[in-house]
């Protein structure tokens, strides 16, 4: 079925298309269906991911796929550790992006079913949270204790002996 | 922006925290983590990232005092100790203690993953880790091919015989092995008590089938008469050993099989090789277990070798 050299279309919500290889947009398991039930050549339309966000989840497919064939090239066990290290360092100038973008990088990541970069994105808010007491996890975040001071301290009970 | 990420999402998200962060932190942050939290399924467990200082230790292990009993499945994941002082042997020994104070509360454990195994087990201990594991039916280890590996884990597996575990996953973390393809995982089911003059070492066979040769396990073993080696493999590939002349050394002459594989053989030499070398070989050896080092690249999709094997 899909030819190397077959490119679609991809149509954001703002109205902003993106011509790229069916190799790179098939890294998302929506547009893979899509595209199965519809045939090659059809524009496939994206309501609910914004221009600019896509255009992020198709670089990390570009990527990715390029990551994916380096692999299949290489011909010594260290090019491996290399291409590695290469990709590893690209996604964190990938991800040096502010909350609001990540967020739409993580609905997309979802909505289009891109695995990996699922996967890479819980990740970096794992990251983010880590190691913070719950306090600076709210002042980050901007949440709300909606705790009244009984429940809060209920829940502070049930761990107390983690605390010390 | 973020908090307003669907609840599925969060969930996913607090899997990927360490041990400790999920736990002590999360349900304080506000009523709806706390309800996420609380609907994880605890009876899946990582300890990944959790387990770097001596502190995260009592914890955890204070943790699985009161909690221990409900966890279904754990993986123990990389060990990575943050704390320089301890990144040598004591801090391996640290790492050991809390995992069997671990262990030793978790006794519904059904499904059990370790890394990093062979610096962990003890031989003589192994069996007092595993043996309250009554509901155990799945272990998985990952254990590097070194010297270590060939004195501590495998008379441990030695001892885990006894145990009743239905399947026991081991995958050899090689190093000569094309990377694309590591060596795989492998099961082996039904595995029965051996006779008690094997109490000490259990025979094994180890059968390698992938492309290539499976030589740091060969060279291991290549003078161990307890070890039977069998090696499939495609002749004249990475990384060209494993003639079929080597055949073992002294006293364990015979207890290496090397069967190099001309290019295309397919399916039909395969099974020429079970007939004629490879089954009756087992038959003779009598092993205890045998484990499989399970590489798929003989595959006739691999495009990058010809050994043609169907599914």
């Amino acid at each position: 079925m899909a030819g190397k050299a077959v490119e679609v279309k991809l149509y954001s919500c703002d109205g902003e298309d993106f011509r790229v290889p069916s190799t790179v947009a098939s890294r998302s398991e929506t547009v893979k269906n899509m595209l199965e039930d519809t045939g090659e050549e059809d524009a496939v339309p994206l309501p609910n991911v914004h221009g600019r966000t896509l255009s992020l989840v198709l670089d990390f497919c570009k990527r990715l796929v390029q990551y994916e064939k380096d692999l299949q090239d290489i011909t010594e066990d260290f090019q491996h550790g290399q291409l590695d290290d290469e990709f590893n360092a690209w996604k964190q100038d990938f991800l040096d992006i502010d909350q609001a973008v990540l967020y739409e990088l993580i609905m997309a990541a979802n909505f289009l079913n891109v695995a990996e970069l699922l996967d890479l994105c819980c990740k970096e808010v794992a990251r983010l949270i880590k190691g913070k007491s719950p306090e600076e996890i709210r002042a980050y975040f901007h949440i709300k204790n909606d705790f009244t001071p009984q429940e809060e301290e209920e829940v502070r009970r049930e761990n107390q002996w983690a605390f010390e | 922006m973020l908090p307003g990420l669907p609840e599925d999402i969060w969930a996913g998200i607090f899997r990927r925290l360490p041990f400790q962060d999920r736990l002590w932190t999360i349900p304080l942050v506000c009523t709806s983590w706390e309800a996420i939290v609380r609907g994880l399924a605890w009876g899946d467990c990582h300890l990944e990232n959790s387990l770097q200082s001596p502190l995260d230790y009592v914890k955890v292990v204070r943790w699985f005092g009161k909690h221990g009993g409900k966890i279904k499945c754990l993986t123990t994941g990389q060990l990575v100790l943050n704390d320089q002082d301890l990144a040598d042997e004591r801090g391996w020994m640290f790492f050991r203690n809390g995992l069997v104070a671990i262990l030793a509360h978790a006794r519904c454990l059904e499904d059990l993953s370790i890394n990093a195994v062979s610096t962990l087990l003890v031989p003589e201990e192994s069996l007092n880790i595993f043996r309250h594991l009554t509901m155990l039916r799945t272990l998985r280890l990952d254990m590097q091919s070194n010297g270590k590996w060939k004195e501590n884990t495998l008379q441990a597996l030695g001892y885990l015989v006894h145990l009743n575990i239905l399947d026991v996953c081991v995958r050899f973390v090689q190093h000569a092995i094309t990377p694309a393809f590591p060596s795989a995982a492998s099961g082996f089911g039904g595995v029965h008590s051996p006779s008690p003059g094997s109490l000490l070492k259990a025979q094994v066979m180890i059968f390698d089938f992938d492309v290539h040769h499976g030589n740091d396990t060969h060279d291991i073993f290549y003078d161990d008469p307890s070890v039977l080696f069998v090696s499939t493999h495609q002749s004249g590939s990475y990384p060209g050993a494993g003639c079929s002349s080597e055949a073992g050394s002294g006293d364990s002459e015979g207890a290496s099989i090397n069967l190099p594989l001309p290019a295309d053989s397919g399916d039909a030499v395969m099974q020429d090789a079970f007939e004629r070398v490879i089954g009756p070989a087992a038959a003779w050896f009598q092993p205890d277990m045998i484990l499989v080092s399970a590489g798929y690249d003989a595959h006739w999709r691999n495009p990058l070798a010809g050994l043609q094997l169907r599914t």
